[in-house]
């Protein structure tokens, strides 16, 4: 007989959203309400099947007792990785890093870290999805592509649906600003394209805008007339809730955090004239769970080096890409991510000369280099637990079917006994 | 002849659906492309299936052309993925993000064989 699950949580990108259907009959799932990245996140993928040590199928003990000794003969293990488990896990991760003398990042360091640098700078004037979807009548998308990366960000949160106070897509207005007129650019209202590595530019030159200085600037700001420019400014001041929803495009091009804390201050001062909310666009679905955790058990959230005995945050030496590319680390466990496929080639050559530990549900092409690869039952499907959505909103994630893999939380548990065993270490 | 370029990365809708079978032909398919305007396609002497090297500082790749009104002339798009890697600036400036945006290459028509992932990896195990 069919079971249908309603209201059950997708567990892709930090949208999380939380009413998808899933019907199950005999064992098998169906899931609706999904998007494209959904959708495919549910269907069944190729799988890690067993434990793997050097290329030999092993038990889950023996992968564990391996793991576990390499970590403990470690000086400076690296512990990367997080964005896609569940913060149980995590927070068994960052004790285990602490323990180890080791290194705690996560995917945040190639994502949105340099939003957590700039809040640390400005803090964050910032709202929930909810509160957009009821209340933004003007949306500005800046350097991010929603209709790819969160596709359903535009019909659940910000710019189609029905809120409380703005009855539906015509009453919003939409701003792209995109090097690339995306698919986000298309259904927009007003698409202002930019070149790469101007967003400092041109925040900056809004925020004199602001400020009543615009007669200072030149008529072209990185190719953009004043006159588009100051409509924006306008525009902004004369909203009654303006969202300020931004990606990649602000943290990965040159300024990083410089950029994203210009934003912030915009939206600020934007705050004398109305009320005005800035939100990133955070990737993976607990990618804000791998930061917020080591925060409130360390109180640093990525980036993070225990070898002096004690936490330490500095990105530039501790980023996951800063520790590879110095060699500074002599083994790396990587849990629920693929660093081969997302870092540069040159700090992706480190792994291949150390031994690499891999816990996952899926092969990638960090399997292919791991000498120890364990695997885990899949997050939100076969295993339960706590999630951060984008705007840091807790969701818990349901498990809707018996797996026969480990979860990464049993996994880290093992791992830390065995290395307090092998240590000989108290609990 | 190549032209110079601005090489951007990131998600796609394709891309972000075969991220669990990374050993796909679906995913190598979803990211060994490169976006390119038409006007730069003419320029280049090239359409959409056929390859064309990507340089950088950092290093270059080979890539199947996907040709796109999406992203402006001097700019090259190709998502985020093992190809993009190769030629990412992986200097932080102090930050501990990459360079995964605006780094200044040249793209040129190619017949060299787009690298399989295996051989991506090799590569990197020498370089």
């Amino acid at each position: 007989m069919m079971k249908s699950l309603f209201n059950m949580k997708c567990n892709f990108c930090g949208n999380v959203c939380d009413d998808i259907l899933v019907q199950i009959e005999e064992g098998n799932f169906t899931t609706k309400n999904t998007c494209k990245l959904g959708y495919h996140k549910f269907l069944e993928h190729p799988r890690i099947e067993h434990p793997v040590v050097n290329g030999k199928k092993v038990s889950y003990d023996e992968a564990i007792e391996t793991a576990g000794r390499i970590l403990s003969e470690s000086k400076k293990p690296l512990l990367y990785g997080w964005a896609s488990t569940v913060n149980e896990a995590i927070k068994i991760g960052v004790s285990l890093a602490e323990m180890l003398g080791g290194v705690y990042d996560n995917t945040s360091s190639v994502c949105h870290a340099p939003t957590t640098l700039a809040i640390q700078e400005a803090g964050i004037p910032s709202a929930s999805l909810g509160q957009i979807k009821n209340r933004a009548d003007l949306l500005i998308f800046w350097g991010c592509n929603p209709m790819s990366a969160h596709p359903r960000h535009p019909t659940r949160y910000s710019v189609f649906p029905k809120g409380f106070f703005v009855s539906g897509r015509r009453k919003r207005h939409v701003v792209v600003v995109d090097v690339r007129k995306t698919k986000t650019a298309v259904m927009a209202d007003e698409f202002i394209q930019i070149p790469p590595n101007s967003d400092y530019l041109i925040i900056s030159a809004l925020r004199a805008i602001l400020r009543g200085e615009g007669d200072k600037l030149p008529d072209e700001i990185c190719g953009i007339g004043k006159d588009v420019l100051n409509g924006l400014v306008e525009r902004m001041k004369s909203a009654g809730f303006g969202a300020l929803l931004y990606g990649l495009g602000m943290t990965q091009s040159a300024g990083r955090h410089k950029n994203v804390e210009n934003a912030i201050r915009l939206v600020q001062e934007l705050n004398s004239y109305t009320r005005f909310v800035l939100q990133p666009m955070r990737g993976h679905f607990n990618v804000v769970g791998a930061d917020q955790v080591p925060t409130w058990e360390v109180g640093y959230p990525f980036a993070i080096d225990f070898s002096r005995g004690y936490a330490r945050f500095s990105p530039s030496e501790y980023a996951v890409t800063s520790i590879l590319n110095r060699g500074d680390c002599d083994s790396a466990l990587i849990i629920a991510s693929d660093p081969v496929a997302h870092l540069p080639m040159k700090a992706v050559r480190h792994l291949s000369k150390i031994p690499v530990i891999q816990i996952d549900p899926h092969p990638n092409l960090t399997t292919k280099l791991a000498d120890v690869v364990i695997p885990s039952a899949i997050v939100g499907i076969e295993a339960e637990g706590t999630v951060y959505r984008m705007d840091g909103i807790p969701m818990h994630l349901e498990k809707f079917i018996d797996g026969e893999y480990l979860t990464d939380e049993e996994i880290l548990e093992r791992i830390y006994r065995k290395v307090v065993e092998l240590r000989g270490d108290a609990l | 002849m190549g032209i110079n370029v601005d090489v951007i990365t990131g998600r796609t809708l394709k891309q972000g659906s075969y991220v669990d079978s990374k050993l796909s032909s679906e995913y190598f398919e979803a990211v060994a492309v490169c976006e390119i305007n038409p006007e730069d396609c003419l320029k280049l002497g090239v359409k959409s299936g056929d390859r064309v090297r990507v340089k950088t500082d950092y290093g270059e790749t080979v890539v199947f052309v996907k040709e796109s009104k999406e992203v402006p002339q001097g700019i090259v798009f190709i998502p985020l993925g093992p190809y993009a890697n190769m030629v990412i600036d992986p200097d932080t400036r102090g930050t501990g993000m990459p360079g995964f945006k605006g780094v200044k290459g040249s793209v040129e028509r190619t017949e060299s064989n787009v690298p399989t992932l295996d051989e991506i990896i090799d590569h990197m195990k020498v370089i």
